[in-house]
């Protein structure tokens, strides 16, 4: 038995023990790297990229050595490649999703001329909540349809939210429970003949939450500060749906 | 019998039945620990209380773990080596190196959950609790699964007739699951531990 | 594992109830998954009755909200999980090896487990009705409505278990399905010269394969939110339910190419034989199909254009959904190709053919529209949706499924099922079928929402409502005429001739029904018609040889024994950890005695 000849001895692959344990040490010496620069205190953005690259160093070296890929049939790696890239696709598609910046840097492509200028009539007349945004990006669906007042506060369909116009910051973040139309679902209608309390109500909920509901601080998971629940405040309670 | 071992080997890509299927299974766990993963990172950030990533993960303690598991790998790929050129004693030493390993490995993981349980994190706590354990834990599993695997093919070895004929492709197999375990935690432990917060 | 050794004709002492039971044979493991799915069909077809009769009139008192919600979730649940799926992995099991030219597919004890654990979660699905309430919350599942806040009973659980459980079946036949395509074809079987089905069956695999992972994360999450207080799709601490819907659908768009890609297969199958004449656009028809499996994982956020995607995301997924309708409208033309100029035969099988392009090109149609966000947020949660999946999966899945059940029937029982009845029960479900789901793109529009449990009279809504249930009705009627068919030819003797309908792929060059081993000898395949290319050429088929040594595989037990334990596992899940504990042993005592088993 011990001695058996193996039947495919010709297809191993050429690596020797010597080999496997030079790789092995290889690895370790990689991930000591790794270790140190973690430590190391380069800023966030080169910090993250050298690491993704040793990552995928060592990574790629377990998957051509240790399981043989690059010396094994040519189907193998493609149906493992098949699937590392597809999730990886999936991955990078679902963080593109979850990050917050698409819509304001995208709205100019949206907002009609009419839009753009009524807002940034808007903006002059003393309109408060300007974010960093800018009256470049601002305008939307909102903005366009909405006339310009004067006075208290501006208009209340062209306040902004962390840059963002506030009919759109409604759409991504607060329509998935109130309605599309703020008619309400999981969370109560939000439209102005409902909203009854005065401001202070409304603002302290945006901010801070209803604690035993559904609705979560939004300045803890947004970082939304005073300005902006006002501009959604004034949104809620003066624009019609 | 001689009849059945033929038909067995003679596909029409020339490689083995069980290879292919593993390699598509490791394709098809891509994409189970990638949505893991995706979870983990679309979560960062969101956690309302603490204990935050940066006040509880010990990394040290975890790079430890992780050398733990990359030399359970080296001794994977010498038990396939042994299985490989008929050196049995290596292929069973390595195979009984391999599990000890992958178990110590484990036991950092029991050390570090219960550490984290007592310094108030679990998996209600904040977003990081949830897809931290879950993603973690999920990839223990895996690794307690692979022990399962292993010990398997230890005893089976140690039958009268060994892992038969086909021992070197049982190991193999066996290897590849074993490594792609070892991978994701390559990833794991650069995108939860490593990466600034 | 993959050929272990038996010897053919080998006499059992066990009753036909253990042979069925421990079958490792993939003719055998197909008739459980076509006879499993097909009562599942039936069952979902009762459900869909029971909600059309109580949407009949205004106002209907039929049945109350509560379990209107659960009828309508486990109709979407059965169809699609415990019909459809099945009704395809039934022909998958039994045509695979015999379009390539196998005696058997690569693992079969592999494959009576996934049928197994089909079984198994396919009755925790339905007779959650009897043990607390059935799935309420559709068979999306959306977070919070899934959530404890929300759906406090078991209702949900039922589902992310036993939705975990035929995953992980699905998953088993199609990693079985692709080694088999890939590695066990005939000699001369090139990739090239498979037959359309059998690349619509690898594609199906992938898709499963690569999807199925991520909805295992999302169920997992969802039952991890539900059972142990974590806060993944509930926004009380920072999760988010939107992430819910993307894993959901990321798996659920692709689920939607699994339904219907079987059924293209088959008609790619069916109308070269009936029209004789090859298949025009062989190689455009893989082409188009593969691309549908690759595009299908990049559309899959056209279901949530309402959510507040942003411009960019709702650009790019519309123009993605717009390019899947190009391989699919290849596909429709390369069928109409191939009849065009063909000597038509209309069997019941090519009426059922002929069925599904058009009424699936209706559904297509319709689905397209939906891929610009602006219509898309008309529609959206209105009939019209309704009308348009019907469309796509009565139309075109089942109606692909029937024409393949009327082109093989011969070959998988050795009796014809009538002609006559056959046309009979098309046309009455063809009408059916269009009375029901036509009038809901009228309901749609006027402004219909879905999943509502009754409306007020007035609205406009009633006369179409009404229309649509007689319709049900009356689809119901035609299968029942399908079911009476079945039987009344179950009672005929088995006449069938090796090829009755003069087709060219492999599986009607073995007698009808095949016997155990699949073929005498491995036929050597020199075409993409190997059948109509020997007769051509004048080739015969090698005689049967005086001495056959074939070895299949000896059944095992085992299968059910960790099939069983998955089901205490799921139990357990649902009840108690400790009874899930169990179940892990006896699945481990399972996968031992597999291992273990004597295979060479």
């Amino acid at each position: 038995m011990e001695h058996e000849a193996t039947a495919h001895a010709n297809e191993h692959p050429p690596t020797t023990i010597r080999q496997y344990v030079l790789i092995g040490a290889i690895l370790t010496v990689l991930t000591l790297i790794e270790l140190w620069l973690s430590y190391s205190g380069l800023p966030h953005g080169p910090l993250i990229a050298a690491l993704l690259v040793f990552s995928a160093i060592k990574f790629a070296i377990v998957v051509a050595l240790f399981m043989h890929l690059r010396f094994d049939n040519r189907l193998f790696t493609r149906m493992f490649l098949f699937g590392l890239v597809l999730a990886g696709s999936l991955l990078l598609a679902l963080l593109g999703l979850f990050s917050d910046n698409h819509d304001s840097r995208t709205v100019e492509a949206y907002a009609t001329p009419g839009a753009v200028a009524a807002h940034e009539a808007a903006a002059e007349a003393g309109g408060h909540g300007e974010g960093e945004g800018g009256g470049q990006s601002g305008g939307g669906e909102a903005a366009g349809g909405a006339t310009t007042e004067g006075g208290d506060g501006g208009d209340p369909a062209a306040g902004m939210v962390q840059g963002i116009p506030v009919a759109e910051f409604f759409q991504a973040n607060c329509a998935v429970c109130h309605g599309q139309n703020r008619e309400g679902l999981v969370g109560p209608a939000l439209t102005p003949e409902r909203l009854t309390q005065p401001d202070e109500f409304y603002h302290d909920t945006i901010l801070n939450g209803r604690p035993g509901t559904a609705m979560p601080s939004w300045a803890a998971t947004k970082g939304l500060n005073d300005a902006d629940a006002n501009a959604l405040v004034q949104f809620l309670k003066h624009v019609e749906p | 019998m001689a009849a059945a071992h033929e038909v067995q080997h003679h596909t029409s890509t020339g490689v083995d039945n069980r290879k292919l299927l593993m390699w598509v299974f490791l394709a098809s766990e891509c994409l189970f620990f990638g949505t893991l993963i995706s979870t983990y990172l679309i979560f960062k950030g969101n956690s309302l209380v603490g204990p935050l990533p940066e006040e509880i993960l010990d990394i040290p303690l975890t790079s430890l773990s992780t050398f733990v598991l990359l030399m359970s790998s080296l001794a994977m790929v010498l038990a396939v080596y042994g299985a490989q050129h008929g050196q049995l004693g290596l292929m069973k030493g390595m195979l009984l190196a391999t599990i000890l390993l992958g178990l110590t490995f484990l036991g950092f993981q029991v050390y570090e959950f219960r550490t984290f349980g007592s310094e108030g994190l679990n998996l209600t706590t904040n977003q990081f609790g949830a897809s931290f354990f879950v993603l973690t834990g999920f990839h223990g599993l895996h690794v307690g699964i692979g022990v399962f695997y292993l010990t398997s093919l230890l005893i089976g070895s140690m039958r009268r007739n060994g892992l038969g004929r086909d021992r070197d492709l049982w190991v193999d197999t066996a290897g590849l699951y074993w490594h792609f375990v070892d991978i994701v935690w390559i990833v794991i432990f650069t995108v939860i531990y490593l990466m600034p917060h | 594992m993959a050929t272990a050794v038996g010897t053919v004709g080998q006499t059992t002492e066990h009753s036909k109830i253990w042979e069925w039971m421990t079958t490792v044979d993939h003719k055998k493991i197909a008739s459980l998954y076509g006879v499993t799915g097909f009562t599942f069909f039936l069952v979902g077809g009762i459900e869909a009755l029971l909600v059309r009769t109580q949407l009949a009139r205004p106002e209907g008192t039929v049945l109350d909200a509560d379990l209107y919600n659960q009828l309508f979730s486990t109709h979407a649940l059965t169809m699609i999980f415990l019909a459809i799926m099945p009704l395809g992995a039934s022909f998958f099991n039994y045509f695979i090896p015999l379009q390539i030219g196998a005696r058997d597919v690569a693992f079969p004890r592999l494959n009576a487990l996934g049928y197994w654990m089909y079984l198994s979660g396919g009755l925790m699905l339905t007779l959650s009705f009897f043990f607390g309430g059935a799935p309420d919350g559709g068979w999306f599942g959306y977070a919070p409505l899934s959530t404890t806040a929300f759906a406090p009973g078991r209702n949900m659980d039922f589902y992310t278990v036993s939705l975990l459980i035929l995953g992980s079946s699905s998953l088993i036949a199609s990693l079985n399905f692709v080694v088999t395509i890939i590695n066990m074809r005939a000699p001369g079987m090139t990739m090239m010269r498979l037959p359309v089905y059998m690349w619509m069956t690898l594609v199906v695999a992938f898709l499963l394969v690569l999807s199925l992972p991520v909805v295992t994360v999302g169920l997992i999450q969802l039952y991890f939110d539900r059972n142990f207080g974590t806060n993944f799709f509930t926004p009380a601490t920072g999760g988010d339910p939107i992430l819910w819907q993307h894993i959901f659908w990321i798996f659920g768009h692709p689920e939607v190419y699994v339904l219907i890609l079987p059924s293209m297969g088959i008609v790619s199958e069916v109308l070269p034989v009936m029209s004789r004449k090859p298949l025009f656009g062989y190689a455009a028809i893989v082409f188009a199909g593969a691309a549908i499996g690759v595009l299908g994982f990049g559309v899959w956020s056209h279901h949530m254009f309402t959510t507040g995607l942003g411009t960019v995301p709702q650009v790019v997924f519309s123009a993605s959904t717009m390019a899947i309708g190009i391989p699919t409208g290849i596909k429709i033309f390369n069928w109409l190709g191939t009849m065009y100029g063909g000597n038509i035969r209309f069997t019941t099988a090519t009426y059922y053919a002929v069925g599904f392009i058009a009424l699936f090109t209706i559904g297509g149609i319709s689905g397209v529209m939906h891929a610009s966000p602006a219509v898309d947020t008309q529609h959206q949660d209105s009939y019209f949706v309704v009308a348009h999946i019907h469309y796509v999966l009565f139309g075109g899945a089942i109606m692909g499924i029937f024409s393949g059940i009327y082109y093989w029937f011969p070959k998988m029982t050795g009796r014809f099922l009538d002609e006559t009845l056959g046309k009979v029960s098309f046309w009455v479900m063809f009408i059916g079928m269009n009375m029901t789901f036509f009038p809901m793109h009228f309901l749609g529009i006027s402004g219909m929402p879905r999943r509502i449990y009754t409306y007020e009279s007035g609205l406009g809504w009633d006369t179409w409502n009404l229309v649509a249930t007689i319709g049900a009705y009356i689809m119901a009627f035609g299968v029942l005429l399908f079911v009476i068919n079945f039987f009344k030819s179950m009672r005929q003797p088995q006449t069938a001739p090796d090829n009755p309908w003069g087709g060219s792929t492999l599986e009607w060059a073995t007698s009808s029904p095949p016997p155990e081993h699949n073929f005498d000898v491995i036929p050597e395949v020199r075409d993409r018609d190997p059948l109509w290319y020997n007769r051509d050429h004048g080739i015969e088929l090698p005689p049967k040889p005086e001495h056959m040594h074939i070895h299949m595989p000896p059944p095992s037990y085992y299968p059910l024994i960790i099939g069983a334990g998955v089901t205490l596992v799921g139990l357990g899940l649902l009840a108690h950890l400790g009874v899930a504990v169990a179940g892990a042993l006896v699945v481990v005592y399972g996968v031992w005695g597999w291992a273990l088993e004597p295979t060479d």
